[in-house]
C-alpha cells in the first residue's frame, strides 16, 4: 500500500503528468485547424489513450505537411504515425491519484481524514444529485466542508508549518478543478433555443443529438409525443414503448447520413412499405468533422404491433429540414394517426420564452458588432411568473438551473438563437479558483516573508 | 556586495542625476511640437474629431494609422526630394491637392515581382505613388484575380491566405492599401471638378447661357449642387421616363451619379469616415456621401460639409486666413457635439507626444547603462541605471495611463496594448527585483524585455488603429480589467525570468563575471519570479474560464488561447516541482526559465496564428517565421545553459558553492 502511495505522490509522477498535459495540449490544439475544436477535444483531451493507428497522426495532416517540408523530418513523422500518447483522462486520472495520495504521503494527514473529506464529497454529491442541482447552493457547503477540514489539520497538527497549509489549498483546490473538469464533461448539456419575434418556445434543441418523436393528436390542440432518444436507435434492436400499440425494430442506424433520390429502376435497400423512404435512400457517410457541420442521423424501421409488422419507414434528419418538400410519414394503427419524425432532440422547459424583439447594433461604418441582445418574456404556470428580460452579450438569463446565452442569430435580423447549458458543476471552477489562489499567495507570501526576514538579519 | 563599497567621490556622485537630467530633457523636448511650416494651421486642423470605425478620433490618428498601413511609418519623409512632412500635412495634401498628393511615392512595397509590375527599374525602389499603381490597375486585377477560385457551384471565391503566393498576397495587400487611399482622399472632397464641369455644363448648354469660364472650386461645385436639388424629391422618382425630366433634375442626376463613387469605394473597405455630425443624432457622424444624400431632404448642404469644402478650396489657393476660418467656424459647429473636440483634441496630443517610442531610446539606454555598470563604476552606475529605469517606467506608465483615460478601457484591448502592457509589467517586476538585489542585472532583463515587447507593438501598429473599438463578446471592462490584465501580468512573469536566465548563461558562459553569490542572486530572483508567474497565469487562465462561463456557459472549452494559457500554468508548474523535488539545479532551472520564454510566446501569438476560435483576433502574415526563429534562438541558449560547468567562463567560480 505505501509503495502505491509513494509511487503515485512522487514529484517524478507529477511532472511527467504535467510534461504529457503540455504534449497533449499542444497536438490537440495544432488538429484543431483541420478538424475543430470538438473532435479534437475528443480525440486528445476526452480521452483515456490517443492512439495515432487508430485517430490519424499527431497534430493534424495540416502540422503534419508542415513537417515535412522541413529538413530530416521523417523521424518526426514517424513518431506521430505510431507513438501513443496517454489521453487527457488518463492523464488527469493520474494527477488526481497523486494528489489525493500526496494527502497520505506528504503531508502526513492521516487516513481517517483524507476517508472522512472523500466520504462527505461522495454524501454531497449524492445528495446534490436528489434534492436537484440548480437550488443546491453548492458552494457554500463546499466551503463549510473544506474550511472546518482545514482548520481541523491545522489543529491536530499545529506544528505544521504554515506554508504546507498554503501547498495544501492549492492542491485541493487543483483536486477540486480536476472533479469539475469530470463532472462537467458528465452532466453538461448545450441545446440551442430558437425564437422569431413574436413566437412562443417551449423547448430547445440539441445540436449533436437526434430523436425519433412519435407524434399523436390529444385534441384541444395538444400533442402527445413519444421520443426515442439517439442512444436506444444507436444500440438497435426491437424497443418496445410506453402507451403506444406499437414497438419500433430499428433495421439500422446511421450516425451521419445523406438523403439520396432513388435512380430510375434502382430499389430501396430496405423494403420500405410508405413515405419518402419509397422515393429517397439514406447512405452513410463518415462523421462530420468540421467546426460548423453537424451530423444528419438517419436510420430504416419496423413498426411492429403484437409480433406483425405493420410498416418499414425511413428516417431522417433530413427529412426534418425539408418538411415542406418531403411527405409527411404518418402511421395509422388503432384507428389514430401518428407522424414518425426523426428531429434534433428537443427538451421540453416547464416555462416558456416569446422573443419581443431582436436587436443587432453594430459600431457605426462598421460591419463590427457593437451588441447581440433578445428582449423576451418569460411564462411560467407553475408559479405564474411573467417578465420582461433581456439577454445580451455578457449579461445571459439564468433559470431553473438553465442558463439561456445569446449566441447568434439568422439572417434578417429577426431570429435569435439561444445557446442554452445546464451545467450542475459550473460553480466547481469557482471554488477551485478561490482556494487556489489563496493557497498560492499564502504560500508566496510566507516565503516573501521569510525573505525579507532573512534579509534583515544578514 | 564587494562592488558597492567602494564610495562615491568626485565627479560620479552627479552622474545619477545628469543620466536623469538628460532623460527628462529628451523627452521635453520631443514634446515640444514641431514649428509651422505655413499659416495654415494644420495642427488644430490635426485635432477636428471625426468618426472612424466606430471610435471619434482626430483627423491626426487617421492620418498616422493610414501612413502606418501603406507607409509603415506615421510621418512621411522623401528622402529622394527631401521632403518632409508630418502626418496631418500630408492627410491634408491629399484630400485638399489630389493632384500633387498622387504624385508623392507614398505606397511602399516590399515584394519583387509586385515592384516589377508597377514599373520599378531596380529592387532599391521602396515606395510608389498613387498614379504608378492607378496606371497598373488592370495588371494589377489580373493578379487579383489569379488568387480566386471557382466554388462547385460556380460562385467566384477568395482562396485560402495560406494558398496563395506572397506575389498575390503582396497584390491583395496593394489593392487593399490603394482602396483605403481613394477612401481618405475623398473623405472631404470629390476629386476631379474640373471633368465633372464639362458634364454638367454639357448639360445645361442649349438653354443656359454660356457659362463662366473660370474653374469651379469644391465650394463653388457645392453651392451649384445645393441649387439643383429638386425642390420636391418625390416627384423625381415618380417620373417614368428620362425624357420628362426638366433641365434642372438632370443635372441634379449627374451629381448623384458623381457621388456615389464615394460609396462604392467606401464599400471596399470598414474605412468610411464621418466627418459631420448626423442631424438627428449628433454621436454619429454622417460621411460626405451620407451628408450629400441626406441634402436632398435638408434642401440645403450641411454645414459642416461646406466648412470643409472652404477649407479645401482655401488650401487649394493657399489662402490660410480663410483656412484658418473655416477651420475656426468647424470648432464651433463639432463643439455641439459633447466631448468631441477635447477627446480629439486629447488624442493628438498623446500622438504628438508619443511616449511609448521615446520609452523605447530610454530603454537602451537603462540597458547600456547596466552593462558598463557591470564593467567597473558599479556604485555610481548602478545608481544612475536605477533612476533612469524608475523614470523609464514612469513614463511607460503614463501612456498607459493616457491610454486608458482616452478609451475609457482598461489597458489591455488588442494584441498591440498587450506587448505594451507585457513590457510594462516585466518592467515593473524587475524594478522590484534590483530595490532588493541591485546589480543591475533586473534593470538589465527590465530594459530587453521592455525593448523587445514595444519593438513588437511597434509592429502592431501597423495593423490599424491601435485604440480600436472591442468586439461585442468583448465588451466587458470588468473582465478585460481582471482576467487580461492577470494574464498579461504572467506572461510579463514568465518573460523576465527567461530573460533572466538568458543573462545568466550568457554571463556565466562568455564572461568570468558570474561569481557564485550573483550566482545564486539570479537563481533567487529566477525562482520568485516563476512562483510569481505561477499565481498569475493560474489565476488569469481561471479567471477566463469564469468568464467564459459567464458569457457563453462553458467554462473551459479547449479554445488555442486558453490552450495556450493552460501551457505556461503547466510549464511554471512543472519548474516549480521539479525545483521542489531537487531535479533541477541553478542551470537547469536557467534553461527551464529560458523554454518559458517559447512557451510564452506560443501562448501570446502562435495561438492567434492559428486562426480559428474566439481569440483568433490579431494574425500577422510573417508571424509563424518570426516565431520559428525566436524559438530556434531561444533554444540554442538553452543548448549552452546546459553546456557543462568546465565550458563555462564563469565555471570555477560557480563550481564553488555547487
Amino acid at each position: 500500500m505505501n509503495a502505491i502511495l509513494r509511487f503515485f505522490s512522487s514529484l517524478k509522477l507529477v511532472i511527467t503528468c504535467l510534461v504529457f498535459a503540455m504534449i497533449i495540449v499542444v497536438f490537440g490544439t495544432l488538429e484543431q485547424v483541420d478538424i475543430g475544436i470538438q473532435n479534437a477535444q475528443k480525440k486528445y483531451f476526452d480521452q483515456l489513450v490517443i492512439s495515432p493507428q487508430r485517430d490519424g497522426p499527431l497534430g493534424g495532416e495540416t502540422f503534419n505537411n508542415f513537417i515535412q517540408s522541413l529538413p530530416a523530418s521523417g523521424i518526426y513523422l514517424w513518431i506521430f504515425k505510431t507513438v501513443p500518447l496517454p489521453g487527457g483522462y488518463l492523464v488527469g486520472g493520474v494527477m488526481l491519484a497523486g494528489l489525493i495520495a500526496s494527502y497520505f504521503t506528504r503531508f502526513k494527514v492521516g487516513a481517517w481524514r483524507v476517508a472522512v473529506v472523500t466520504a462527505i464529497c461522495v454524501v454531497e454529491t449524492w445528495a446534490m444529485l436528489q434534492v436537484g442541482y440548480a437550488t443546491w447552493p453548492g458552494w457554500l457547503l463546499m466551503l463549510a466542508v473544506t474550511v472546518p477540514n482545514l482548520a481541523l489539520v491545522a489543529y491536530a497538527h499545529y506544528k505544521l508549518r504554515w506554508p504546507k497549509v498554503g501547498v495544501m489549498l492549492t492542491h485541493l483546490g487543483i483536486v477540486i478543478m480536476l472533479v469539475g473538469g469530470l463532472l462537467t464533461s458528465l452532466w453538461q448539456r448545450e441545446t440551442r433555443m430558437i425564437i422569431t419575434t413574436g413566437e412562443t418556445a417551449t423547448y430547445s434543441a440539441s445540436d449533436m443529438e437526434c430523436e425519433l418523436a412519435i407524434v399523436s393528436d390529444a385534441g384541444d390542440g395538444q400533442e402527445d409525443v413519444v421520443a426515442i432518444p439517439q442512444s436506444l436507435l444507436d444500440k438497435g434492436g426491437t424497443i418496445t414503448l410506453p402507451n403506444l400499440p406499437f414497438a419500433v425494430k430499428v433495421r439500422t442506424f446511421m450516425r451521419n447520413s445523406d438523403l439520396l433520390k432513388l435512380a430510375a429502376g434502382e430499389t430501396p435497400p430496405h423494403p420500405v412499405t410508405e413515405g419518402y423512404g419509397k422515393t429517397h435512400k439514406a447512405s452513410p457517410i463518415a462523421p462530420a468533422s468540421k467546426m460548423d457541420e453537424r451530423n444528419f442521423m438517419a436510420g430504416y424501421v419496423d413498426l411492429v404491433k403484437d409480433g406483425q409488422p405493420v410498416g418499414t419507414y425511413l428516417v431522417s434528419l433530413w427529412g426534418e429540414l425539408f418538411q415542406d418538400k418531403l411527405p409527411a410519414q404518418n402511421v395509422e394503427v388503432g384507428g389514430k394517426t401518428y407522424a414518425l419524425r426523426m428531429r434534433p432532440a428537443r427538451f421540453y422547459k416547464p416555462f416558456s420564452l416569446t422573443l419581443l424583439k431582436f436587436s443587432h447594433d453594430k459600431y457605426k461604418g462598421t460591419e463590427k458588432p457593437r451588441n447581440f441582445s433578445s428582449l423576451v418574456k418569460l411564462k411560467d404556470p407553475r408559479s405564474g411568473e411573467e417578465s420582461t428580460r433581456l439577454i445580451k452579450m455578457n449579461e445571459p438569463l439564468r433559470y431553473e438551473g438553465e442558463t439561456f446565452f445569446q449566441a447568434s442569430f439568422l439572417p434578417g435580423d429577426r431570429t435569435t438563437i439561444l445557446q442554452v447549458v445546464k451545467n450542475p458543476a459550473a460553480w466547481l471552477p469557482y471554488v477551485s479558483c478561490v482556494v487556489v489562489s489563496l493557497g498560492m499567495m499564502l504560500q508566496f507570501l510566507i516565503h516573501l516573508i521569510r525573505f525579507t526576514q532573512k534579509r534583515a538579519k544578514a | 556586495m564587494k562592488t558597492e563599497t567602494s564610495p562615491t567621490t568626485g565627479w560620479t556622485r552627479w552622474l545619477p542625476h545628469a543620466v536623469l537630467l538628460c532623460a527628462v530633457i529628451g523627452f521635453v523636448m520631443s514634446f515640444r511640437p514641431p514649428k509651422a511650416k505655413t499659416e495654415i494651421n494644420v495642427r488644430e486642423f490635426g485635432s477636428l474629431p471625426v468618426l472612424v470605425k466606430g471610435r471619434i478620433q482626430p483627423w491626426d490618428s487617421l492620418a498616422r494609422n493610414a501612413l502606418l498601413s501603406i507607409r509603415e511609418v506615421s510621418d512621411f519623409n522623401d528622402r529622394d526630394l527631401s521632403v518632409k512632412m508630418s502626418a496631418s500635412e500630408w492627410l491634408l495634401e491629399t484630400m485638399c491637392k489630389p493632384a500633387e498628393a498622387n504624385a508623392r511615392k507614398v505606397f511602399k512595397v516590399d515584394e519583387l515581382d509586385l515592384k516589377t509590375l508597377l514599373g520599378a527599374e531596380n529592387k532599391a525602389v521602396k515606395f510608389f505613388s498613387a498614379n504608378e499603381i492607378a496606371a497598373k490597375l488592370n495588371d494589377l486585377r489580373e493578379v487579383l484575380k489569379s488568387g480566386t477560385e471557382t466554388t462547385t457551384d460556380g460562385r467566384m471565391r477568395q482562396k485560402k491566405t495560406s494558398e496563395l503566393t506572397p506575389y498575390q498576397k503582396a497584390a491583395q495587400q496593394l489593392w487593399r492599401k490603394f482602396n483605403y487611399y481613394l477612401v481618405i482622399q475623398n473623405a472631404i472632397h470629390v476629386a476631379d471638378t474640373q471633368t465633372f464641369q464639362a458634364q454638367m455644363e454639357q448639360v445645361l448648354s442649349g438653354a443656359e447661357q454660356e457659362p463662366a469660364k473660370d474653374k469651379f472650386s469644391w465650394e463653388t461645385e457645392l453651392s451649384r449642387y445645393e441649387q439643383y436639388l429638386p425642390k420636391d424629391f418625390a416627384s423625381i422618382h415618380a417620373q417614368p421616363g428620362k425624357d420628362e425630366l426638366t433641365k434642372e433634375q438632370r443635372v441634379y442626376f449627374v451629381f448623384v451619379q458623381r457621388y456615389k463613387q464615394l460609396q462604392e469605394e467606401a464599400a471596399f473597405g470598414e474605412n468610411a469616415v464621418g466627418i459631420t455630425p448626423s442631424a438627428k443624432n449628433p454621436d454619429e457622424f454622417d460621411t460626405l456621401f451620407e451628408s450629400l444624400t441626406k441634402a436632398v431632404f435638408a434642401q440645403k448642404v450641411d454645414a459642416g460639409v461646406r466648412n470643409y469644402s472652404r477649407m479645401v478650396t482655401a488650401y487649394q489657393r493657399g489662402d490660410a486666413s480663410a483656412f484658418n476660418t473655416a477651420l475656426t467656424d468647424q470648432q464651433a459647429l463639432l463643439a455641439a457635439v459633447p466631448g468631441a473636440l477635447s477627446t480629439a483634441k486629447h488624442e493628438r496630443i498623446f500622438n504628438d507626444a508619443d511616449p511609448f517610442n521615446f520609452t523605447i531610446t530610454l530603454y537602451v539606454c537603462v540597458l547600456l547603462l547596466s552593462l558598463f555598470s557591470w564593467l567597473g563604476m558599479a556604485q555610481p552606475l548602478g545608481k544612475a541605471t536605477r533612476w533612469l529605469l524608475v523614470f523609464t517606467f514612469a513614463l511607460h506608465t503614463a501612456g498607459i495611463i493616457t491610454r486608458i483615460v482616452l478609451i475609457d478601457r482598461p489597458p489591455v484591448i488588442n494584441l498591440y496594448s498587450a506587448a505594451v502592457f507585457v513590457g510594462w509589467g516585466a518592467a515593473g517586476l524587475a524594478l522590484l527585483l534590483e530595490f532588493y538585489f541591485r546589480g543591475c542585472i533586473a534593470s538589465a532583463a527590465a530594459a530587453m524585455v521592455g525593448f523587445g515587447t514595444l519593438i513588437i507593438a511597434n509592429h502592431k501598429a501597423l495593423e490599424g488603429d491601435t485604440l480600436e473599438m472591442m468586439q461585442a463578446v468583448l465588451d466587458s471592462n470588468f473582465w478585460l480589467a481582471t482576467h487580461v490584465v492577470i494574464i498579461n501580468l504572467g506572461y510579463s512573469a514568465t518573460y523576465l525570468a527567461g530573460t533572466l536566465g538568458i543573462l545568466y548563461v550568457l554571463r556565466g558562459v562568455f564572461t568570468p563575471s558570474l561569481d557564485a553569490e550573483l550566482g545564486k542572486k539570479l537563481e533567487r530572483s529566477v525562482y520568485a519570479i516563476t512562483c510569481f508567474a505561477a499565481l498569475f497565469s493560474f489565476t488569469g487562465t481561471v479567471l477566463g474560464g469564469i468568464w467564459a462561463d459567464q458569457s457563453w456557459g462553458r467554462f473551459w472549452g479547449w479554445d488555442p488561447k486558453e490552450n495556450g494559457a493552460l501551457l505556461i500554468v503547466l510549464w511554471c508548474l512543472v519548474m516549480l516541482h521539479a525545483r521542489w523535488g531537487g531535479y533541477m539545479g541553478a542551470r537547469g532551472l536557467m534553461a527551464a526559465a529560458i523554454f518559458g520564454n517559447i512557451v510564452t510566446s506560443i501562448s501570446f501569438f502562435g495561438t492567434n496564428m492559428l486562426d480559428i476560435g474566439l481569440h483568433s483576433y490579431g494574425r500577422s502574415e510573417n508571424g509563424a517565421l518570426r516565431l520559428w526563429q525566436f524559438s530556434l534562438s531561444q533554444l540554442a541558449l538553452i543548448a549552452l545553459a546546459l553546456l557543462p560547468l568546465k565550458w563555462w567562463r564563469s565555471g570555477k567560480q560557480l563550481a564553488k558553492t555547487t
